[in-house]
């Protein structure tokens, strides 16, 4: 999987600016999640798409399937043998893709430090987004969504942003 | 070369912007993009949400374009153990076949891409028949559990859903005497066959539903069971063919349902050409059919599988044939 990547990131450097910025832009508004539920900040996560907070207005839509979708979200506590799972459906997901980890247990234990079984995301896999908070509000992870946003809009690099994945 | 070119397309001008402009290959991208859009947009609303506002500045309208230019930007992963050639030629072929179905719809009188008279509402039945068999190459090839269940689930549906539509499309054709679309059109200037027909159209209308495999009767890609249904394995550029598949699809069958219930091309007079004022009403008919399926869609929750096989033979199937009967009755008393 990753070597195909690697074919495409070859082809499309060569791209023209300006198909890149367009390109770039097509990517921006269309950050289609993938719901992963491996802790209890997903209650806050589940609002995004209510009426309230509602991120399809900026081209977020919650699909089923990890084959079409780009960023990949840990949502709350990740334990050692979720990460496992998670590894699973990372590898999915088709190449320009980007992490998005929500709550500070998954971003660096948060009130577990010292716990046997609960790993930090960042050690496994390259993170483009953090969310602080314990759990962070709504407000927050659309905040993130929108700096993620941005990130894709800047990007130079075709795909800087996907990482190779450690074993567990 | 040139000077042939343009001989060619000036003598041919007719035939090539009805293929390639209006009800053809045009057509079809503009009305995929417009009904995802559409339907991103209304069911937001009807949720009280605000659906895609950001792109493209006045509304969203540049949302799809934007999934579009992703979804194609995308990796393609081929699953290792698919069957690879029927993986990819069932995804690509999907669209052709509503696609070619919509060739014999007219649009005004005597303007359809394929000008055939005589048989047209059976062949357009025939050629929509084997859009199923591409659902089912996909599951099948993809080699995937969900994708499998996805395909057995479509088999059932058309069990479920072919058999009653069909029969409800030969009502239409017995009370017109004719199994021509442009004549069936002609047939409902004063009034429309929805009137006459009124039981085999509540069985077209609920048939539709499976036939679209859409909500109420989303069962194939049920995304609360399977994940993605048949299309679970199709990524980037792959995934975007087979949900224009789907929308070119819904447009052949209400374009079936305007055409046998609705007057086809008939409104009153707005401009002065006959068929750009076909053209217009029968974009108008469209809509209208779209605004409904989709207030049905986030209206009703999906039918259990054996539910909907219920539903089908042991209701649809017997109100059809008494609609059969009920035509053949009246028509024989000569109504």
């Amino acid at each position: 999987m990753s070597g195909n990547g690697e074919y495409q990131k070859g082809l499309l450097e060569k791209m023209p600016k300006t198909i890149r910025k367009l390109y770039n832009w097509g990517r921006s508004f269309s950050l289609w999640p993938v719901h992963l539920v491996t802790g209890c900040c997903s209650p806050e996560y589940m609002q995004l798409f209510g009426p309230r907070y509602d991120l399809e207005r900026w081209g977020v839509l919650p699909l089923a399937s990890a084959r079409q979708s780009d960023v990949m979200i840990f949502v709350g506590n990740v334990a050692r043998k979720m990460m496992i799972r998670a590894k699973k459906v990372y590898e999915q997901m088709p190449e320009p893709k980007w992490v998005y980890v929500v709550g500070a247990c998954a971003s660096s234990k948060g009130p577990f430090p010292e716990s046997y079984s609960l790993v930090r995301v960042k050690d496994y896999m390259k993170v483009d987004m953090f969310a602080a908070g314990c759990p962070p509000k709504p407000e927050s992870i659309h905040y993130g969504f929108l700096k993620l946003r941005e990130r894709v809009l800047n990007e130079v690099g075709m795909y800087e942003s996907s990482g190779t994945v450690k074993s567990t | 070369m040139l000077d042939w070119i343009l001989e060619f397309v000036k003598t041919n001008f007719q035939p090539l912007f009805r293929i390639i402009i209006f009800p053809g290959l045009t057509f079809l991208f503009v009305f995929t993009i417009f009904a995802v859009w559409f339907q991103r947009k209304y069911l937001a609303r009807l949720m009280m949400r605000m659906g895609p506002v950001h792109a493209g500045k006045v509304l969203g309208w540049l949302q799809l374009v934007a999934d579009a230019l992703k979804l194609i930007a995308k990796e393609i992963i081929l699953p290792k153990y698919a069957y690879k050639k029927l993986f990819l030629f069932s995804a690509i072929t999907l669209p052709v076949i509503p696609a070619a179905a919509i060739a014999l719809i007219p649009f005004g009188p005597n303007f359809a891409i394929f000008n055939l008279p005589g048989y047209t509402a059976p062949l357009f039945l025939g050629i929509m028949s084997l859009y199923p068999i591409f659902i089912i190459l996909m599951g099948w090839s993809s080699n995937n559990k969900f994708t499998l269940i996805g395909a057995f689930r479509t088999i059932y549906l058309d069990v479920a859903g072919e058999i009653p539509i069909f029969l409800a499309v030969l009502g239409v054709m017995l009370w017109a005497g004719t199994y021509d679309l442009q004549t069936i059109v002609e047939m409902q200037k004063n009034m429309w066959f929805v009137i006459p027909q009124f039981l085999g159209f509540i069985v077209f209308f609920i048939s539709y539903f499976a036939m679209i495999e859409k909500a109420p009767m989303d069962i194939p890609e049920a995304e609360t069971e399977l994940v993605f249904g048949y299309r679970t394995e199709y990524t980037g550029a792959l995934f975007l063919d087979t949900m224009m598949g789907d929308y070119v699809n819904v447009l052949a069958w209400s374009l079936l349902m305007i055409t046998l219930y609705f007057g086809g091309y008939h409104g009153p007079q707005v401009f002065p050409d006959p068929i750009l004022n076909g053209a217009f009403w029968i974009l108008i008919k469209l809509i209208i059919i779209l605004t409904i399926t989709f207030t049905v869609i986030i209206s009703y929750a999906r039918l259990r599988i054996d539910q909907a096989i219920r539903l089908g033979w042991y209701y649809l199937i017997p109100l059809a044939l008494a609609n059969i009967v009920l035509t053949v009755i009246l028509k024989s008393l000569g109504v």
